[in-house]
This record gives C-alpha cells, structure tokens and sequence, in this order.
C-alpha cells in the first residue's frame, strides 16, 4: 500500500484527474474484489484492471446519504440463486468509463451500519441507468446511477456478512490514497511556485531574493514534509490495511495543508496564477476534494476524538498511545 | 524509524515522476472539461502500476 500510495503522489504533482482515476483503480474497490470475491469472479474482473481496459467504479453516496451509512437505502434482496439491486447512487466517479460497479448496499433489507454489505454489477445489466450528471471544480464528471430491479447472479453478492467491518477495513486503505493525492498536489504546486519565484523579478530583484518570499517557502516546505511524515507513517502501519487512526490524522492533516500550499503558490504567482493557463489553479481546484471524499474530517475528528478519550492514559500518555 | 524509501521504492517513483513530467504535465489541461484521461491510464498500465493493489 505504501507504494500505491507513492505513486499516486508523483502523478498527482503534474495531473489531479489521473491521480483520481488511478485511486479508483488500485483503491478500495479493487481490493474489495481482491479481498472477497470468489475466485472465478476475480478472474473475470481483475485482469482488466491491470491492463488498463477494466474501469472499476465504486457507489457509496446516496442522495440523502453521504457519511451517514446506517441510512443507506440500496438494498439487495437475495432471491434463491439470484440478488435484486434496488436504489439510487450519487456522486459516483466514471460512470461512463466503468464496465463494472462495486456497491455498497444493504442486503435483504437488515437495518443500521451492520446490514450493509456489497455487491458487483456490470454495465448493461437490465435495470441500470444514469438519472444524473455533475461536472466538478476539480476537472472529473460525476454521475447519479439508479438500479431498478437489477438482476445479479448470487456470486455478484461479494460480501453479505459482517459487511460493515471488513469493507470499512478495505475502506481504510482510502484514507491513505486520498491524502496521498493531497501531498502530491501540494508539491505540485510548490514545485511550480519555486520556479515561478527563481523567474519572477520585482524592484530589481529576483523575488526569491525577499525575505518574506523565502519564509514562505520555508513555511510552504516544513508543513508538506510534516504532511510527508504523517502520511508515510500510516501508510508503514498497513498489514493489509492501515491503522485507522493513523491514516485519519494523516489524512486530516494533508487534506487542509494541501488547501492552504495551493492557495499560497497561487499567491507566488500573483494575477497569473489565477488564471487557467497556469497549472496551480488546477491544483488548487483538486485540493478542494480531499476534506470531502473518502471520509470527511468532520467523521474523522470524532474518529479520533472517541479514540482519545476511550485510550488516551493519564498515567502512560502519549507513549501509550503507541504510534512510536 | 526511518521512511526514506528504499533503491527499489526511489527506482520505481522516478520512473513513474519521468513519465508524468514529460508526458502527463503537457495534457493536464485538457482533463478539466470531464474528457478521461485514457492516454495515461493506458501509459501506466503498461507500467504495470494498475495492479499494484491485485494479488499475483
């Protein structure tokens, strides 16, 4: 996972949309599939994603319903050998690349976070429809998908039991993907504001000559490499999957400071880097994802607030916490 | 603890970065209007960076 993470960082430095595209395919539904599909459905499936030909979608969101799981709607009702998928997704990422779809959805209608399981539909399937479209400030098209009595063999049912726990596990492995993107557009950024500093002359100086420009990039510099530090720690915990908390602090962390690098590289461009041509107000539109996706900060914040309180020792503090 | 990334990890992000600079960073802009990026999914496919999270 470390690795994955690596290179979604590089990609992200020079392009948001291929990052995303690629987390969507060596994210959390690609591993759900690895994790706990049967076999002759990860061979179905899975060599298509290697090659590039297979796009995998992942439907979480629904209309009503973003970090709120429990009120999940969608629902699959197993019916003897087959499952029938009614609902409605939204905010779903390559609808119109996907050729199958990775579902979050409850399964015979059994309430509250741990009724939910997962199930696999593939495009075509008789029931499928796209019933809406967003285009985002990032660059990437979203969709709302809505499943009218789908008809999916039982082997589409990939995970019915325990659902809630081992596709939050999978789920984790996001949070790490994410912030990964996060730092990499950060760097992207600096990268083009450094060399946009050394270029750009004022007053008879190059503007890197300034004290206040060099403190900005000292600041710019210290809060990526403590993004870095962050983020590489979470992502040496996973054994398949992450430590939660570490991958929660670490993505609440390089989502906001990816928010802040951008804006401030922006800044070193002055008016130029407010406009289109520049490649730092891409990155600063990508960066606006990272608090939204894969787990708000909000749902993470009281992650880790719950997690203090219940573990944090007066007696052991900080060392009983174990993260070093 | 030490993160720095091993010979192999640095090999493979340098790799990865060569590509990105010299072939994505000139196509970044032509993404934002929603058009998917098949020319770079397909570059690193060949890579072999798809599947990296699918079991051999």
């Amino acid at each position: 996972m470390f690795d994955t993470a690596l290179v979604l960082e590089e990609i992200a430095k020079v392009c948001y949309v291929t990052a995303m595209a690629v987390m969507g395919e060596v994210g959390v539904q690609t591993r759900i599939i690895s994790t706990f599909a049967p076999e002759h459905v990860k061979r179905r499936i899975l060599p298509g994603v290697c090659t590039g030909e297979h796009i995998l979608a992942v439907c979480m969101t629904e209309p009503h319903a973003g970090t709120d799981v429990a009120r999940y709607r969608t629902n699959a009702d197993i019916r003897g050998d087959k499952v029938v998928l009614n609902g409605v997704k939204t905010l779903i990422s390559r609808v119109d690349e996907a050729q199958a779809f990775v579902v979050f959805s409850r399964i015979d209608q059994r309430p509250g976070r741990e009724g939910i399981g997962c199930v696999l539909i593939e495009k075509g399937t008789p029931g499928f429809s796209v019933t809406g479209r967003y285009h985002t400030m990032g660059g990437e098209n979203l969709a709302e998908i809505r499943f009218e009595n789908c008809e999916l063999p039982l082997e589409n049912l990939i995970v019915r039991e325990d659902g809630f726990r081992k596709l939050l596990n999978a789920f984790n492995t996001q949070r790490c993907l994410n912030p990964s993107i996060s730092l990499g557009l950060a760097e992207g950024a600096f990268e083009e504001a450094i060399k946009n500093a050394r270029e750009r002359h004022a007053f008879g100086h190059s503007i890197s000559e300034f004290q206040g420009m060099r403190w900005k990039f000292a600041d710019m510099y210290r809060d990526i490499e403590a993004g870095r530090s962050l983020l590489y720690r979470a992502c040496v915990t996973a054994n398949p999957f992450p430590d939660p908390h570490e991958a929660a602090i670490a993505k609440m962390y390089c989502n906001e400071m990816s928010l802040r690098i951008t804006s401030e590289a922006i800044q070193v461009h002055g008016g130029y880097g407010f406009t289109e041509e520049y490649p730092v107000s891409r990155f600063y539109r990508g960066a606006r994802y990272g608090t939204l996706g894969g787990g708000t900060t909000e749902t993470l914040k009281d992650l880790v607030g719950r997690k203090l309180f219940s573990d944090f020792s007066e007696v052991d503090g900080f060392l009983g916490m174990k993260t070093f | 603890m030490d993160f720095r990334l091993s010979d192999e990890q640095r090999s493979m992000v340098g790799a990865v970065r060569d590509l990105a600079q010299k072939e994505f960073r000139g196509r970044a802009a032509r993404y934002m209007d929603g058009t998917f990026p098949w020319e770079n999914i397909h570059a690193l496919a060949k890579m072999g960076v798809l599947g990296m999270s699918v079991p051999e």
